[in-house]
């Protein structure tokens, strides 16, 4: 409404300028964007070759990718008017009619055994140009994982931004075991849910998983054997390997940026404190020391700062320390309890859990101006992590007593449940981009 | 077994125990909630929790040591089976965000401290555990809070800390499950593992 | 000066140039200059010439026709020619006693002359006195009748003057009257000649503030049909303006040709984001508002020819 009123006032402004000088052009301030996704088709994508063609529908995986982001409305496929398989076979006109924004066609093509090749083309309707095109090769197992990337290439060249859709994400179920107790599994799989695996599993708590900037091991902690230890986990190879078993909390790991050091909690001395472990030497050095808890560490992108928890306040709060040593900085100034921090791909914002009344939500603290703005509306939000991309964060909700995992996104207008939703999940944690993109 | 279990009373806290629960204070919005209001936000009626939260408002975090608590008032207890009674019990319940054993659940502590100062050979490891609400690594820590506030009671009456290992599941094992106030507050709790 | 230089290291070289070339004229400049000629045609060369002193000494003896003496040749001096001498100087002797009797008696003829001239100037002035007194006497009448005739000619002369006199009042109270007759006759025409200017006028400032209101009708139709479809043609541009960006504070602007009939001609991305799918989509909602609600009133459709659209978001 305040937009509105500042463009009114910019228009009659301009119109005043206007008539002070006859020669010059009218001006129309444009500050409003229609409040929906962008109207996109993806035609289901043309099979060249014999036979029925391909289980798998790579068109419906792009459009699930589309749709999951929430900045893209995909015109259903009953509601399509033809199916182009290439440019040349595009009525635009048609097209533009139902108020399309974009086109994308695509066909596949068999390579011989297993092996095939995607070409897909991305248009402008209402200008009748060809965005990208490209053709991909691939094979059975990685179809999905093509689409994923045909996704991101669609996203980047809508939004500016690059895709997140081939990513991957890890989380911790909980299932409830038929003799009684639980198996706790931390998993991976690809950012819709898909392709999941179970990475380790145990009767004891797992949780705390955090992906290594390469993306290809974890760390997490373990409650095997009765106590809490750090463990480092090759996710390919499953090779893993204990860093931390001291007497007391071993908490929070979370890798630095340059993949060389594990920050974490350690309470061997008394009460939890943030250390920082160097994974080639074992080196231990102790960040803070304060009588009250210190906990969830995260570094910014930039490795310089380390954001945690500290209730040296009162109640929890969010604070920051350099990660060379230094003095602990309170960073968020507003509610009762904001806790468990992860940084913004471009370290200019804090996602966290913040209580809002009695419920817990996903905060957002703004780092320039310390504003908290709450992204959603759960009862039980936790667990918030970036897209490598900054456009989402995915974290861990409950709905009716069971954990889920949601993604909403960073300007809280889109909320979405995803679909890994086998037993009690939770933790959820999105991957960097792959190193293999 | 000679049977002098000493009941710690902290004065406010019998003060506000006769003045029976605590009154909840509405909620404020999310802006600048005082710490207060929050340490009072769930009210655990169940075990009486309130009478913990008043103490646990004078503490700086969350509980009181129990030197400080001493000064109260004595009472002496002289049924064994009622001290049984108090030794089979091995879960201690805390208010929300609490750490500090209080209300009948100094008893419970006091009791088995007796007991590893009588037994210097038995050995007991302290689990901490909170509810769900709130971050999981925070909880961790809250429920080491807990563990340990359970220990230092147990030192306090004569028992050896080797004799006590303490670990924290933090919100990872719940005792009951769901998300009401009688779960959670079922599972704000310290146990004793012989 | 030393900015000049700064800023166009050329100046230097130009400058320092243009100094040496002046100090080279100022070198040189003689050559360069008109030459003042000397005037040696026209000199007039005066020749020299010697005027002997004896020139200059009048010779009234000497006839001037009268040959020069020859050269007497030398002799030798012999007695007869010392008598020759001798003879001379008496000679010479005799005619200067001649002179001197000559000049006595010159001296006595000028005396007596003196005397009858001073006798004749006596009797001059004894005349003179006597014609002196008569004329005085005469003079003394002649006054008399002068002044006789003044009084006359000056009684004349009041006479006709107070005639005059009377004269000129009158023709002045009739120049005045008629003046007067004039002067009203002119300010009653001047009176006229205003009240129609003031007419004329009245009528004009009537004219132009029917034309000022009109005009000012005008502007503000104007005015309120450009916000009226101003505003028409940016709910239609918003209505149709999808961008999926996020997380950026953008501004692009676009400038936009219309036709007659608010069909985009032209439209051409004059600013950058440096998003390049936020200018598209910036330019694909001006084309998705295609035909741009404009005014059917033509009078208004210039306006609406080109228009600038200044797009933000801020999310």
């Amino acid at each position: 409404m305040r937009l509105k009123g500042l463009s009114n006032t910019l228009l009659i402004l301009s119109l005043l300028l206007w008539n002070a000088q006859a020669a010059a052009a009218l001006t129309i301030e444009i500050t409003q964007t229609v409040d929906a996704g962008v109207p996109v088709a993806v035609v289901p994508f043309g099979w060249v070759g014999g036979g029925a063609g391909l289980e798998q529908d790579v068109a419906a995986v792009v459009r699930a990718d589309l749709d999951r982001s929430g900045r893209f409305k995909n015109l259903p496929v009953r509601k399509m008017v033809a199916f182009p398989q290439t440019g040349s076979e595009i009525d635009f006109d048609a097209w533009r009619r139902l108020n399309l924004d974009h086109l994308v066609v695509g066909q596949i093509r068999p390579l011989g055994a297993d092996r095939y090749q995607i070409r897909f083309q991305l248009f402008d309707v209402v200008r009748k140009e060809q965005l990208a095109g490209y053709k991909m090769n691939t094979t059975a197992r990685d179809l999905r994982t093509t689409a994923h990337r045909i996704a991101d290439i669609i996203f980047e060249k809508l939004t500016g931004h690059r895709g997140a859709f081939a990513t991957r994400v890890a989380y911790i179920t909980s299932i409830k075991q038929p003799g009684g107790g639980r198996e706790i599994a931390l998993n991976v799989a690809d950012a819709d849910g898909f392709n999941a695996q179970t990475i380790v599993s145990s009767p004891e708590p797992l949780m705390s998983p955090s992906w290594s900037p390469d993306g290809q091991r974890l760390a997490y902690v373990s409650f095997e054997g009765g106590k809490p230890g750090i463990y480092v986990q090759d996710i390919y190879s499953g090779k893993r390997q204990q860093v931390a078993s001291f007497p007391g909390i071993n908490g929070a790991p979370a890798w630095s940026p340059d993949g060389r050091r594990l920050a974490l909690t350690l309470s061997k001395d008394g009460d939890p404190d943030i250390y920082v472990l160097d994974l080639q030497t074992g080196q231990l050095r102790q960040l803070t020391d304060h009588y009250a808890i210190d906990t969830e560490p995260a570094w910014s992108p930039d490795g310089r700062w380390i954001a945690f928890t500290s209730d040296r306040g009162g109640g929890p709060q969010i604070y920051r320390i350099p990660s060379a040593g230094g003095e602990p900085e309170r960073l968020s100034f507003k509610g009762g309890y904001n806790a468990r921090p992860s940084f913004s791909p471009r370290g200019d914002a804090i996602t966290m859990v913040s209580r809002v009344g009695k419920q817990f939500r996903i905060g957002l603290l703004n780092l320039r101006t310390k504003a908290i703005r709450i992204l959603t509306e759960g009862a039980l939000d936790e667990s918030p992590s970036f897209a490598p991309n900054g456009s989402m964060i995915i974290y861990a909700t409950k709905v009716n007593g069971k954990g889920e995992l949601a993604a909403v996104s960073v300007d809280g207008r889109i909320r979405q449940r995803l679909a890994m939703q086998v037993g009690d999940v939770r933790e959820p944690i999105w991957s960097p981009y792959s190193k293999a993109q | 077994m000679k049977s002098s279990i000493i009941k710690f009373l902290p004065a406010a806290a019998v003060a506000l125990a006769v003045g029976g629960c605590t009154t909840v204070p509405p909620f404020g919005g999310y802006d600048d909630e005082p710490m207060a209001a929050d340490q009072v936000e769930v009210v655990d009626q169940y075990y009486g929790g309130d009478s913990q939260y008043a103490a646990d408002a004078t503490g700086a975090y969350g509980y009181t040591s129990p030197i400080a608590a001493s000064g109260g008032v004595y009472e002496e207890y002289e049924s064994e089976e009622a001290i049984q009674e108090l030794l089979n019990t091995l879960t201690v319940y805390f208010g929300y965000d609490a750490a500090n054993v209080a209300g009948d659940f100094r008893n419970v502590v006091v009791a088995h401290g007796e007991y590893l100062a009588a037994n210097p050979d038995v050995t007991v490891t302290v689990e901490g555990h909170c509810d769900e609400r709130g971050s999981r690594e925070y909880n961790i820590a809250l429920g080491e809070r807990r563990a340990n506030s359970v220990k230092d009671l147990l030192v306090a009456q004569g028992a050896d800390e080797r004799q006590i290992v303490t670990i924290s599941y933090g919100e990872e094992r719940p005792a009951m499950e769901g998300s009401s106030e009688q779960a959670w507050s079922k599972n704000r709790r310290a146990e004793f593992l012989y | 000066m030393l900015q000049l230089f700064k800023r166009t290291p050329a100046a230097l070289p130009i400058s320092l140039g243009g100094h040496l070339l002046v100090l080279g004229v100022m070198a040189f400049g003689a050559d360069w200059g008109e030459k003042p000629k000397l005037p040696g045609n026209q000199v007039q060369v005066i020749q020299a010439r010697v005027i002997p002193l004896d020139q200059l000494r009048p010779a009234p003896e000497q006839p001037p026709e009268q040959p020069p003496a020859p050269e007497p040749e030398e002799e030798p001096l012999t007695p007869e020619r010392l008598e020759q001498e001798r003879r001379n100087l008496e000679a010479l002797e005799q005619r200067r006693a001649a002179e001197r009797e000559r000049l006595r008696q010159l001296e006595q003829e000028k005396q007596a002359l003196e005397q009858k001239r001073r006798e004749a100037e006596q009797r001059r002035r004894q005349e003179e006195e006597r014609q002196q007194a008569l004329e005085a006497e005469r003079q003394r009448e002649l006054e008399r009748q002068r002044k006789l005739e003044q009084q006359q000619r000056e009684d004349a002369e009041r006479r006709k003057r107070e005639q005059a006199e009377r004269q000129r009042r009158e023709q002045e109270r009739q120049q005045q009257e008629a003046a007067e007759r004039q002067r009203k006759a002119e300010e009653k025409a001047a009176r006229r000649q205003a009240e129609a200017e003031r007419q004329r006028q009245q009528a004009e400032a009537r004219k132009q503030a029917e034309e000022a209101a009109r005009r000012a009708a005008y502007e503000q139709r104007r005015t309120e049909t450009i916000q009226a479809y101003s505003g028409k043609i940016r709910q239609k541009i918003e209505g149709s303006w999808y961008y999926a960006g996020y997380g950026e504070k953008l501004h692009c602007e676009i400038r936009v040709r219309l036709d007659q009939t608010g069909r985009v001609v032209a439209a051409k991305v004059v600013e950058s984001s440096g998003n390049e799918a936020f200018d598209r989509s910036a330019k694909a909602a001006v084309y998705k508002a295609e035909p741009f609600p404009i005014p059917e009133d033509e009078e208004f459709i210039a306006d609406f020819r080109e228009i600038t659209l200044p797009f933000s978001v801020d999310n």
